[in-house]
């Protein structure tokens, strides 16, 4: 059984100052340490595949939800007595980019619950597929091939009814057995054609599982698709509300875009609002694997309509949130409304032979100090939560406290660290996008270079070897090669990255 | 002894011809966008060395053994030169065939790079009676010499890259200019401009933004910036509008500068501005003496500083789309009995129609929906925005309307938008800079009541409900996610059977 993946808040100050955190156990890694994660889009392989296709991205294509998915960060014990932890570390830093003070403060969520011991509940499982007509010839067949396999992942007390959708939907069959004979005989008959009408496929999807539900069973869809909505009802927003109304309702929605004409916002956000994953497959080809990936990932819920609220005290300036798309930011006040929190992929972050996928999460709050010296009480970190397995209402509590001795370069722990790396690689690449954009080539070199200086120094001095910031280097090494074959410009040396958070 | 067959893989050894083919490398893959030397000597370095490498490379490449096959190498090389410079469809051709073949080159066809054609002569001259002398290098170093050569000479194009979404170009097409404003350098030196244009599936409320047009448009609103090197005297394009009387905009960045923006209200058409020469009356001119900190000169009036807005910017608390009124199409028009009606949680509901197939979806509130199954409906379109559904046994009529337009008439009422009473917000990722706008809700001309788009359906004093959906006045909006400027209303009544 798999480890439960993590969210991590991560509250950072670029500014000078001594804070401190309120302490808890640092053992990491123990098998009762079990993370939680927030859902959403699982990888960055849209931008991924456009570097390594020899383009640069456009900004906005980098998904801070997705990056942050495909890094794993371990957490101390969840020691609070709850089924559910909610943890805050903190770290007195500087910057990648161009060395300015900052702190940070990096609250996830864990379980004591042993995950070894779990067992997943049977499934009621609606696949729905576009079976549109950019869909034919090879992806329909990968669609085929992938269902296939699928059926083979399914335990015997599970049940599958698949739905495909064009200009309108079709259900193929529902609540059958995977060994049922008409189960393969219907996907072998799967074919493509005409225009693609996402809302009626998925409301026919979630209507049958609607109509199957089994409060017994994962009520869950998974939905497939790789072009733009053209028929019906197109407006996202409506799309996107079926995905937040159901989810309320108890049915989790993962979703599947291939290629690159999908609407990437709408499809990895349904799987947000879904409280399930986001992938994005760049050809049909590896649609087959994700569909054996998802079902071996699902677990039960920990918890549902979760909660966040961090209220930022006098003294500090809330000045930005990355992270998640269901936040709200209104004067010191941020609000994240999870649709319910589950596990991920990988357990450890060693654990990447199926890719990076599913490491985990993180969600940034940027603050500033308006008055003071940044010591003392930074803010509160409340959660509510429902449990999932007792239905009960669940809250806590976290001060984040500065201490009032701490150095640059103090932290927590080294979970702290490696938030901060993933924060400032994230952050660089979405500047270096921002300057290509505005044919500020040797700016977007200098900032890679900055970041990726700095955390090739930060890995030497790692007594472990960390996979997923060596796997970043390589991308940002790759940005810096496709910006210098594209403008012709090389970096000057001596050449200083612009402020990454010039408000602070 | 019986003389040898000419053979031109001798010349690739010859110091001119690797002299030659030298410079191309270093020219293309070190000198291009360095500082070390002006984008205009990178540029005609280049034609200089590709003629001096090209013919005997050719001759080699198709086993040329004669003195007359050397001619026609050098013969075909110039011509595919000479058409290259002269035509833009040749040079659009031959960069797309590359193109399919994995090569990214561009060329722009300039006139003046033919000044470069002596260099066969040179080529003639010096390397052709090499090749009946004895090699200086042997077969497999010239085979692979000559491979490089050809790979080189492939890859080779001048300073345009082209390639995903990122541009940089030369001003040395002097060609004439089409565009509303062009950018004229009078500074006397070599300028680097990098101009981003409005992304052509942005669309602006001209009046609106006219306003202060410095405030209103994101960065998002604009494409990747293309990067002019601009020698002295020449214009390049600035402002390039979608349509005739279509207002339009530009952030232009001069060398180090802070970017600005040009916002051009749409007066003047298009026209065609030579490409090198005075600046006409509409030009922008860089002109300054001071060639590290150009200023601009001319076309003041249209330049303002920028504050892009950024996601969430604004006051106004724009509308969610989930609040619209939404109905399928086609619709199921003429009577029926409605034989099912299913809620969806996103506020669509499912309607079956006795003798309908499809599935049809209406998203409108449930207080506005009196209708339940069984009963007999009448489903008409006055208009392609207007949908009535009506209940002929009592006369009950729901009126839907969602139109582009200020002002709108069902039944005796007409809801005129007002004028929005809070600045613009701005939201991504559809492009969306909008504000909020109060309705007016006139009956025989005279105000019955106001309405926001965010009231409870509101009953009248008549017995009829009135309901405002959605009610925007858009600035910016996006035509590739349907978020078109201008008015956004749609607003509905519920007529009892009465009336």
């Amino acid at each position: 059984m798999r480890n439960l993946a993590f969210a991590a808040l991560l509250l950072f100050s670029c500014d000078s100052g001594d804070k401190y955190t309120t302490g808890f156990g640092a053992a990491v890694g123990d098998p009762l340490n079990a993370s939680v994660g927030q859902g959403g889009a699982q990888d960055f392989g849209e931008f991924r595949s456009i570097l390594e296709e020899g383009n640069i991205p456009a900004p906005g294509i980098l998904d801070d939800v997705g990056f942050f998915n495909e890094h794993s960060v371990p957490m101390p014990l969840p020691d609070c007595g709850q089924d559910l932890c909610v943890h805050g570390l903190l770290g007195v830093l500087q910057n990648m980019i161009n060395g300015a003070d900052c702190t940070v403060v990096l609250v996830g969520m864990n379980t004591p619950i042993d995950v070894e011991t779990m067992q997943r509940p049977p499934l009621n499982l609606t696949v729905v597929v576009d079976a549109s007509g950019s869909m034919e010839g090879s992806p329909i067949e990968s669609v085929r091939t992938g269902l296939s396999a699928m059926l083979a992942e399914l335990e015997p007390d599970d049940r599958l009814s698949v739905v495909t959708f064009n200009a309108d939907a079709e259900v193929l069959f529902q609540d059958l057995p995977s060994d049922d004979s008409e189960v393969q005989d219907q996907i072998d008959a799967l074919i493509a054609d005409g225009r693609t009408n996402l809302y009626e496929g998925l409301r026919i999807g979630f209507q049958v599982a609607e109509e199957h539900h089994d409060p017994t069973r994962q009520n869950r869809l998974l939905l497939l698709s790789d072009g733009m909505t053209t028929e019906g009802i197109t407006a996202s927003d409506r799309i996107l509300a079926l995905a937040e109304g159901y989810n309320a309702r108890g049915y989790g929605l993962s979703t599947v875009g291939v290629g690159t004409e999908f609407d990437t916002h709408l499809v990895s956000t349904l799987a947000e609002l879904g409280g399930g994953a986001f992938y994005y497959l760049e050809d049909a080809g590896a649609i087959e694997e994700v569909f054996t990936e998802e079902i071996n990932s699902f677990l039960v819920p920990l918890a549902r309509d979760v909660e966040l609220t961090i209220d930022v005290e006098d003294g500090w300036f809330l000045g930005g949130f990355y992270g998640t798309n269901l936040s709200e930011v209104d004067g010191s006040r941020v609000t994240v409304t999870l649709p319910s929190v589950q596990l991920a992929h990988r357990f450890s972050e060693s654990d990447n032979e199926l890719g990076r996928r599913g490491g985990g999460g993180a969600m940034l709050l940027e603050l500033v100090p308006t008055d003071g010296d940044g010591t003392g009480e930074v803010g509160v970190l409340r959660t509510d939560y429902e449990l999932v397995s007792t239905g009960a209402n669940q809250s806590q509590r976290i001060d984040i406290m500065a201490p009032p001795d701490a150095e640059p370069g103090w932290v927590f722990d080294r979970s702290v660290e490696k938030g901060f790396v993933m924060l400032n690689l994230y952050t660089a690449f979405d500047m270096a996008s921002r300057s290509c954009a505005a044919g500020e080539w040797e700016d977007a070199l200098a900032v890679l270079d900055a970041v990726g200086t700095a955390a090739r120094e930060w890995l030497d001095n790692e007594e472990e070897p960390d996979p997923d910031i060596s796997d970043d280097l390589i991308y940002v090494d790759l940005f810096m090669a496709n910006i210098e074959a594209r403008s012709g410009v090389v970096l000057t040396p001596g050449r200083v990255a612009a402020d990454p958070w010039p408000v602070d | 002894m019986a003389e040898t067959r000419p053979d031109p893989g001798r010349a690739l050894a010859h110091p001119l011809w690797v002299g030659a083919f030298t410079l191309l490398l270093v020219n293309d893959h070190v000198l291009k966008g360095g500082n070390l030397v002006s984008g205009a000597l990178t540029g005609k370095l280049s034609d200089f060395a590709i003629l001096a490498v090209a013919p005997m490379l050719l001759a080699f490449a198709v086993r040329s053994r004669s003195v007359r096959s050397f001619a026609a190498a050098h013969m075909a090389v110039g011509v595919f030169f000479v058409a290259m410079q002269l035509s833009p469809a040749f040079s659009e051709a031959w960069c797309g065939l590359c193109a399919a073949a994995g090569w990214h080159v561009a060329n722009t066809p300039d006139p003046w790079d033919l000044m470069a054609l002596p260099v066969l002569l040179v080529s003639w001259r010096f390397l052709v009676p090499v090749c009946r002398g004895p090699s200086r290098l042997a077969r497999p170093w010239r085979n692979a010499l000559a491979g490089v050569g050809v790979l080189g000479c492939i890859a080779h194009g001048d300073d345009k890259v082209t390639g995903g979404f990122w541009d940089t170009a030369v001003a040395w097409e002097y060609d004439d200019i089409h565009a509303a404003i062009v950018l004229h350098n009078a500074t006397g030196d070599f300028l680097q401009a990098r101009i981003r244009a409005l992304r052509p599936d942005v669309v602006l409320d001209c009046a609106l933004v006219a306003e202060d047009p410095g405030v209103y448009l994101p960065e998002a609103a604009f494409d990747v910036a293309l990067t002019w090197e601009v020698p002295d005297s020449i214009n390049v394009p600035l402002v390039v509008p979608g349509g005739v009387d279509r207002c339009s905009a530009a952030i232009l960045t001069v060398g180090d500068g802070e970017p600005r923006l040009v916002y051009w209200p749409g007066s003047p058409t298009s026209r065609t501005h030579p490409g090198e020469g005075p600046a006409t009356d509409d030009a922008m001119v860089l002109a300054t003496g001071d060639s590290v900190a150009p200023v601009l000169t001319g076309g003041t009036d249209m330049l303002h500083m920028w504050t892009p807005l950024s996601d969430g910017d604004g006051e106004c608390s724009l509308q969610r789309d989930r609040d619209r009124i939404t109905w399928t199409t086609p619709v199921p028009e003429g009577t029926a009995t409605l034989t099912k009606l299913t809620a969806g949680v996103d506020g669509c509901f499912h309607v079956e129609l006795d003798g309908d197939d499809d599935r049809w979806y209406l998203c409108v509130p449930e207080v506005l929906f009196p209708f339940a199954v069984g009963d007999e409906l009448t489903l008409s379109m006055p208009t392609a925005a207007r949908l009535d559904v009506a209940r002929p046994s009592d006369g009950v009529r729901l009126s839907l309307s969602a139109a582009g337009t200020p002002s709108q008439v069902m039944g005796d009422y007409e809801a005129i938008q007002q004028a929005p009473s809070c600045d613009p917000s701005y939201r991504a990722p559809c492009l969306r800079v909008a504000a909020s706008a109060p309705v007016h809700l006139y009956r025989d001309q005279e105000i019955v009541t106001d309405i926001e788009a965010t009231d409870d359906p509101r009953v009248l004093a008549d017995g009829v409900t009135a309901y405002v959906a959605f009610s925007e006045r858009r600035l910016v909006g996006d035509e590739s996610c349907g978020s078109l400027a201008a008015y956004d209303l749609e607003w509905a009544l519920l007529i009892p059977g009465d009336q």
